[in-house]
């Protein structure tokens, strides 16, 4: 436990007052991940530099895969014997860090676990880090995200870039010519790179790029590859900029097997190490490799991370769950809100699928549709690649929520034929209109925001799928 | 000044730099509703089409600030050439941030500013951190005494803009800010060039905007793609922006 700048009676004020928070949420079973920390800054408006800290706190950042990095990351410790906290159940801006110190705290503020792996929101670098150096910061990636709060990557780079320690250990995407170039003031860097995949592309892949010019002159990239969106290999044919080396490089994968190697760099020898992994998607590559470059950094042995790999900890399922009901497939796939390359990935995910496929789409958040005068901005729907769902294998599409009627647009500018697309006015309707028995798997792709949504619109469907066999 | 004798030629300036926000979906409508046409994309570096042939329509979506300061110097050795377009009446959009590069001058936070082309006369703040969100529903009359057109649309950015265009605004808004928080005129006006804040997209979610660009292009015969679906679009949009008090948030 680290003791921070001296204690003020407001702080103790601030840590009763949120205790008080904590046990009312409790009381009436409520999760409230927030609270906490806005109670403790509407008191101590810089309770964050005043509530001691862990001993070694990492943070993981970056516009996709964050929350599945850092979950990884924390299960490997744990799985490892290290005590630690998580903002898992918390929010990652800074009143959710906040919320998780409290919850870790004493009353007094000191630290009950020595360990913090916490997600950080990327804006929220800004009310943060300089209050809560962290030891260990991973990027993961930076992307176009919401663009009401997020404007663009270059924004964010902007913002995390800043704000980011000389003496932090940085673990870089190495792949990402955008994020890679994070905080030149700092010296402390390692990357991690994916060598050559058989299914590469020779340009950025999607609709949109977030890496259609240099980031730093503007002129133009010539690409080598790439892995997953923009992620890959390139150099600007005008000033020369391209990816940095990696010390941790992973060189192969064994899809049959489940398992990648890696390569580490850093010492004599460069040393191979194979892990586990459970789904293949190059998303889940990414996020695993990142935790366990991040785990190693941490102390953790080649072997501990191997065997925690291997079989007790892996990407948790939440945001792809199949459940087989009858003859049939019911599958929930998240996505990410006003988020084009999440969104993306998800459709790439469903077309890659085998069979023939129903999809239904309730992207639009849920929270946004409980208040009335709030609107989704609709930019977004036109940097995710509604293109991936023209297949023949597609043979339905039902749309429902806020954006629906824009999203209908969409699909037939993409030229998805209307006559499989159908608009539903709610989730009952829309899972009514599913005709699952003429497909192989029936796909509902939600927002991360709509969890529970999801979840109840997959139970409708399969009690329907089950209650229609009953009827046979 | 005729129009290029090549057939209907869409010059998209920068489009490397112009994807943000869903801008593009303005070009993948006019795609749609010009199946025939010929786009030609300048990137920076590039010698613009327009340098010395005469598009048909050009278009500049919105894009990064460091972008912006590029492309405002990738075009000043065509300022001339683009007022002259402009004069001439060839057909121009400008949405999302690209208008700026248009005006005098772009300040920054810090002070410093960046030289725009001065082919319109206003000034661009930039405020980061701030962000100015808003939905608009406002009306663009093509010539005094003809039917006005409804737009909707979104404004998100962090810049405010010092000017006047009260004689040359693109829309007169019932719903959402203009030129900056003071202003419910929106844009700016010269001839067939508009240039907007509003930001995504535009045209998709605005038939009779793409008709009316159609029919200045001389495409009059083009239909409008996906036309219901676009209708529907449009209203349900207009009808939600119209509720009290509706608006974007963070």
């Amino acid at each position: 436990m680290t003791t921070t700048t001296q204690k003020t009676p407001r702080f103790y004020l601030a840590m009763l007052a949120s205790k008080a928070a904590i046990g009312a949420l409790n009381l009436t079973h409520h999760r409230g991940g927030q609270v906490p920390g806005v109670v403790a800054e509407k008191i101590d408006p810089d309770f964050l530099s005043h509530i001691d800290r862990p001993e070694r706190v990492v943070f993981v950042s970056g516009t996709n895969g964050k929350t599945t990095t850092t979950n990884l990351l924390s299960d490997l410790l744990v799985d490892n014997g290290y005590g630690l906290v998580t903002n898992r159940a918390g929010g990652n801006i800074c009143t959710g860090i906040e919320s998780t110190l409290i919850k870790n705290a004493s009353v007094s503020g000191a630290q009950r676990e020595s360990y913090a792996v916490m997600e950080l929101d990327e804006v929220s670098f800004r009310p943060v880090l300089p209050r809560l150096d962290p030891e260990l910061l991973v990027v993961t990636n930076l992307y176009t995200d919401t663009f009401t709060r997020s404007a663009d990557p270059d924004y964010v780079f902007g913002i995390m870039s800043r704000y980011i320690s000389a003496d932090t250990r940085l673990v870089l995407n190495a792949d990402d010519l955008i994020s890679c170039r994070m905080a030149p003031q700092n010296h402390n860097k390692v990357f991690f790179s994916i060598a050559g995949l058989p299914d590469d592309t020779p340009d950025p892949q999607g609709i949109v790029c977030d890496l259609t010019a240099c980031p730093e002159c503007g002129g133009r990239l010539e690409y080598d590859y790439c892995h997953l969106r923009h992620l890959g290999r390139a150099r600007c044919t005008s000033c020369g900029l391209t990816n940095p080396e990696a010390q941790y490089v992973m060189t192969s994968v064994d899809r049959e097997a489940h398992t990648f190697t890696v390569e580490e760099r850093l010492v004599g020898g460069c040393p191979r190490n194979t892990y586990r992994f459970g789904t293949y998607t190059v998303a889940n590559l990414y996020n695993l490799f990142a935790a366990t470059v991040a785990a190693r950094e941490m102390g953790l042995s080649p072997e501990q991370i191997a065997r925690s790999l291997d079989g007790r900890v892996n990407i948790t399922a939440e945001r792809y769950m199949e459940r087989k009901v009858g003859k049939s497939r019911v599958v929930t796939i998240a996505s990410k809100g006003e988020n084009g390359t999440a969104t993306s990935v998800a459709f790439d995910t469903i077309r890659k699928e085998p069979g023939t496929k129903a999809v239904v789409l309730m992207l639009s958040d849920a929270h946004m549709a409980e208040k009335s005068t709030e609107v989704e901005f609709t930019g977004w729907l036109y940097q995710a690649d509604y293109e991936y769902l023209l297949d023949p294998q597609v043979r339905q599409i039902v749309v429902v929520g806020e954006t629906a009627t824009d999203q209908v647009l969409r699909m037939s500018l993409a030229g998805i034929d209307s006559a499989i697309v159908t608009h539903a006015d709610s989730v009952p309707e829309a899972i009514a209109a599913v005709d699952y028995a003429s497909v192989d798997t029936t796909f509902i792709a939600f927002c991360v925001s709509n969890v529970d949504v999801a979840r109840g619109a997959a139970d409708m469907l399969s009690k329907r799928i089950e209650e229609a066999s009953h009827e046979l | 000044m005729s129009c290029s004798d090549t057939g209907t030629v869409i010059e998209v300036l920068y489009p490397e730099f112009g994807n943000q926000a869903g801008d593009n979906g303005n070009e993948m409508y006019l795609r749609a509703c010009l199946p025939d046409a010929t786009f030609v994309h300048t990137s920076y570096g590039d010698t613009p089409y327009l340098a010395d042939k005469v598009p048909s329509l050009v278009l500049m979506c919105g894009m990064t600030e460091m972008q912006q300061d590029i492309a405002a110097r990738g075009l000043a050795p065509y300022r001339d050439r683009l007022v002259e377009l402009i004069d001439a009446g060839v057909p121009m959009l400008f949405t999302g941030s690209a208008p700026e590069v248009l005006g005098t001058s772009i300040i920054n936070p810090d002070g410093t500013s960046v030289e725009g082309l001065g082919i319109l006369g206003f000034v661009t703040h930039r405020n980061m951190p701030k962000r100015y969100l808003d939905v608009v529903v406002g009306t663009f009359v093509p010539a005094p005494g003809e039917k006005p057109i409804e737009v909707v649309g979104f404004k998100i950015q962090f810049t405010l803009m010092e000017g006047r265009n009260e004689s040359s605004f693109f829309l007169s808004d019932e719903v959402g800010f203009g030129l900056n928080e003071r202003s419910r005129l929106e844009g700016f006006r010269k001839n067939n060039l508009i240039a907007t804040w509003l930001i995504g997209p535009l045209l998709p979610s605005n038939p009779d905007l793409v008709r009316w660009i159609l029919d200045v292009m001389g495409e009059t015969d083009a239909r409008l793609a996906f036309e219901n679906e676009a209708r529907r679009a449009h209203d349900e949009r207009a009808k939600t922006f119209r509720l009290p008090g509706m608006h974007l948030d963070i």
